[in-house]
């Protein structure tokens, strides 16, 4: 029994041991890391001095770009956006921020097909290595299951899944010069669009939808952020669509540092497949397109410092 | 309660300390209510309906037991239909309304029967099966109808295999019941390791191909032929690790405690035959259906065309048992018509090989039987995973237009996916040839061999897929 108790410690020791060891290993990888993903999410939590930030799923990351913003507003601007991210993923975002400094002016993508997002919380995945900083991330992490805290006990958990990437992000250089954009290249294969926009949009959404969009606008509102609430263009929109959408819009009038803008149907780009990826993603031309319109009405929102005002 | 959830390890580790800790005698009735417990997690109030077929099926037990002449018969079938029933109403309704709609349809008629939107009960296959072959085994007067109502339940609804089988026989299972297990410290590593192979190629392999496969085959007209040939061999690896992890975790939770399950999977890509295929793959059904119905059919004992028909109609019933849509059905008739193509065949199979020389290379030989059985049984589950028999068609003809672009999707992905398939032939190569153990790894080093089990756990955690996805065949 002695001799079973002793190998039994052993074994244990060696998992332990090895799991310290290779979780420092990945930490110190991470850190280091040029992947694309890992290496914006360090500067977006850690890094951001822009005056301008642009929050919210593939669609923030893919239709803004920061430097047609910059031209037009005079204000530095970043592409906070992450493909498959709900609002919870934007608000620890701004949190983070918010912990260095004041950003003058944020904008966030909401649309009805941000929220129509299968499960954002699961997507939450990228920020495990921050596990450790800040209880909102933390719950968000855990918010699943009564056990969920337990996976925390591994120091190689935070790295899950992460471990080539992590190699390969450490082998290579990498600069971001178009401030957090990443563009979409080809164009929309139109066959079945409508009938997958119907599948998708077929009720509006229930209030507790919009609880961590409002409290995106009401945490800017305590630091006196003005917000612009962007519904950006899509290839075509429906009946339900468009009853989402309002919807956004009666959230943003409720507070005074929000302003809705509205560009699902923009002349230039509905129905206009030469400048969409998918329904829901405008390509490089497109995201152009969208990004020159609305500078020009966040100029003038500036300019005519609407929401100072407020 | 899904065995990939951290929820089943607080749970596993509860019920093993207390069963060891409580006297033999109070042993059954913790393991009872710990299984309620475990069922109940998923939908509580389908407890219900086990507890009447567990009744129904226990006091028929004791009266064919009892009963003597035409009586019996007549027991066993009002059991057979009250389990079968169940099955009936939340498997197979809404298949069968939804095909005579179909149909009315057709003929310019209107079906008004409503459907009914109620969830399938987890597992309900897989326990109304343990059921029926306990009545079934008590009519043939093969086993004594349990008296103890408690140990009964216990036999249907033992935690480790209530939702996705072992589907046990009653010879095997009840008197272990009755049997006091010590702890064993040899055997209680042993069924821990076995759990940890079974989490390792479910959370490694299985849920990592999943995310490739999902991503095909949810979209097969987006897909070129090679991506979709990928994504078959993938999934015919993804269902294997995902079924078979399943079964290595119900065993290795049992033998901690003591009890010896049946084995379910024997390496069954290592087959040389369609008909070898499925004397190794998910055992338990196979051989719950050769005792229950391939033979009661008359089996091999009748005329040549009569036992084709047999063969074929068993698989036929075996995709219906799989699920309630013509995919599985397609995917039985086609399991069905390989054996029968290779019984009629067989004859001039032996003449080809002996005529190319293939006889005189017996490793040629061998390799290539075994990969033309793969092959076989992957075709086979292009239905089998398919959303719709539509798509299982679609990506048939696809994929036999050999062109169009190999679906990459995310790189380290796919790396993960080949490398972690390559380590589980690995093993299990070694498994079929040297060491014969359904431990995957076996030394005279202590070290050596306790080193490989520990790399599995920090593998598990560097890349194994923590979204506690169900195991498939739970839906069954």
């Amino acid at each position: 029994m002695k001799k079973n108790l002793v190998r039994l410690l052993i074994f244990l020791g060696i998992v332990l041991a090895l799991d310290k060891v290779i979780g420092v290993v990945c930490q110190k990888l991470y850190v280091r890391s040029n992947e694309y993903t890992v290496r914006k999410l360090r500067y977006t939590l850690d890094s951001t001095r822009q005056e301008i930030l642009v929050l919210g799923s593939s669609r923030a990351e893919h239709h803004f770009i920061p430097n047609i913003i910059s031209q037009s507003t005079g204000m530095t601007t970043y592409n906070c956006g992450f493909a498959g991210e709900g609002f919870l993923f934007s608000l620890i975002q701004l949190n983070e921020t918010l912990k260095r400094y004041t950003p003058r002016f944020v904008v966030i993508e909401a649309s009805p097909s941000t929220l129509s997002l299968p499960n954002p919380e699961e997507s939450l995945k990228l920020l495990l290595p921050y596990y450790k900083r800040d209880s909102l991330i933390y719950n968000a992490l855990t918010g699943n299951g009564y056990f969920e805290h337990l996976k925390f006990a591994s120091s190689i958990y935070p790295y899950n899944s992460t471990i080539a990437s992590l190699i390969s992000g450490n082998l290579k250089r990498g600069s971001d010069t178009l401030n957090g954009f990443k563009p979409l290249d080809g164009t929309i294969d139109t066959s079945g669009v409508a009938a997958r926009m119907n599948a998708t949009f077929v009720n509006p959404y229930p209030p507790e939808k919009f609880v961590t969009l409002k409290e995106i606008i009401s945490t800017c509102r305590q630091r006196n952020i003005p917000v612009a609430v962007v519904n950006s263009p899509v290839y075509l929109t429906n009946t339900v669509h468009d009853q989402v959408s309002n919807q956004i819009k009666a959230i943003c009038a409720q507070y005074p540092n929000a302003v809705y803008l509205d560009y699902s149907k923009l002349d230039s780009l509905y129905v206009q497949g030469q400048y969409f990826k998918d329904y829901s993603h405008l390509n490089s031309a497109g995201a152009a397109i969208f990004t020159r319109a609305l500078s020009k009405d966040l100029a003038e929102q500036i300019r005519a410092k609407t929401y100072a005002k407020r | 309660m899904l065995f990939n959830s951290l929820h089943f390890v607080v749970f596993f580790i509860v019920v093993t300390t207390l069963y060891f800790v409580l006297p033999h005698r109070y042993r059954w009735f913790m393991l009872l209510v710990a299984s309620c417990y475990f069922y109940m997690v998923f939908v509580p109030i389908y407890i219900l309906i086990l507890g009447g077929t567990i009744i129904v099926d226990y006091f028929a037990g004791i009266w064919l037991e009892k009963m003597e002449g035409k009586g019996r018969r007549v027991f066993l079938i009002a059991s057979l239909v009250a389990n079968i029933g169940v099955l009936a109403v939340f498997k197979y309704y809404n298949f069968l309304n939804h095909n005579l709609s179909v149909l009315l349809n057709s003929f310019g008629y209107r079906n008004s029967i409503p459907n009914l939107s109620i969830l399938l009960p987890i597992g309900l296959s897989f326990h109304t099966f343990q059921a029926m072959s306990y009545t079934i085994e008590v009519y043939r007067r093969k086993q004594k109808a349990e008296k103890n109502f408690g140990i009964y339940a216990l036999y249907v609804m033992f935690y480790p295999q209530l939702v996705a089988g072992p589907i046990e026989r009653p010879q095997n299972m009840l008197h272990q019941f009755y049997e006091k297990h010590s702890f064993d410290f040899k055997r209680v590593v042993d069924g821990l390791k076995l759990m940890l192979w079974g989490f390792f190629i479910k959370l490694v392999i299985a849920d990592r191909l999943a995310i490739y496969v999902n991503a095909v085959y949810n979209n097969p007209d987006k897909h070129s032929g090679f991506t979709l040939a990928l994504a078959t061999v993938f999934f015919a690896f993804q269902i294997y690790c995902d079924f078979s992890g399943y079964s290595n975790i119900a065993i290795g939770a049992a033998r901690v405690m003591g009890f010896k399950l049946m084995t379910n999977f024997n390496r069954p890509y290592f087959s040389r035959t369609i008909s070898e295929f499925w004397k190794r793959w998910h055992i338990s059904l196979s051989t719950w259906f050769t005792d229950y119905l391939y033979i009661p059919l008359g089996g091999n004992r009748v005329s040549v065309p009569r036992w084709y028909f047999n063969l074929f109609f068993v698989f036929l019933v075996s995709g219906l048992w799989h699920g309630a849509n013509w995919t599985f059905i397609i995917w039985g008739a086609i399991n069905g018509f390989y054996l029968v193509f290779a019984l009629v065949t067989a004859k001039w199979r032996n003449k080809l090989t002996a005529f190319v020389g293939l006889d005189r290379q017996p490793s040629l030989h061998r390799f290539l039987q075994i990969f033309t059985t793969f092959i076989l049984a992957c075709f086979a589950w292009i239905f089998f995973r398919a959303n719709s028999a539509d798509d299982g068609f679609l990506i048939v003809r696809r994929i036999f237009e050999f062109q169009g672009p190999l679906y990459i999707g995310d790189l380290p992905q796919l790396a993960y996916c080949v490398i972690s398939i390559l380590f589980l032939l690995l093993v299990e190569m070694k498994q079929e040839y040297v060491i014969h153990t359904p431990l995957p790894f076996q030394s005279r080093y202590w070290l050596k061999e306790q080193l490989a089990y520990v790399m599995l756990i920090i593998i598990i955690l560097l890349i194994g897929v923590f979204d506690s996805s169900q195991f498939i065949y739970f839906q069954f």
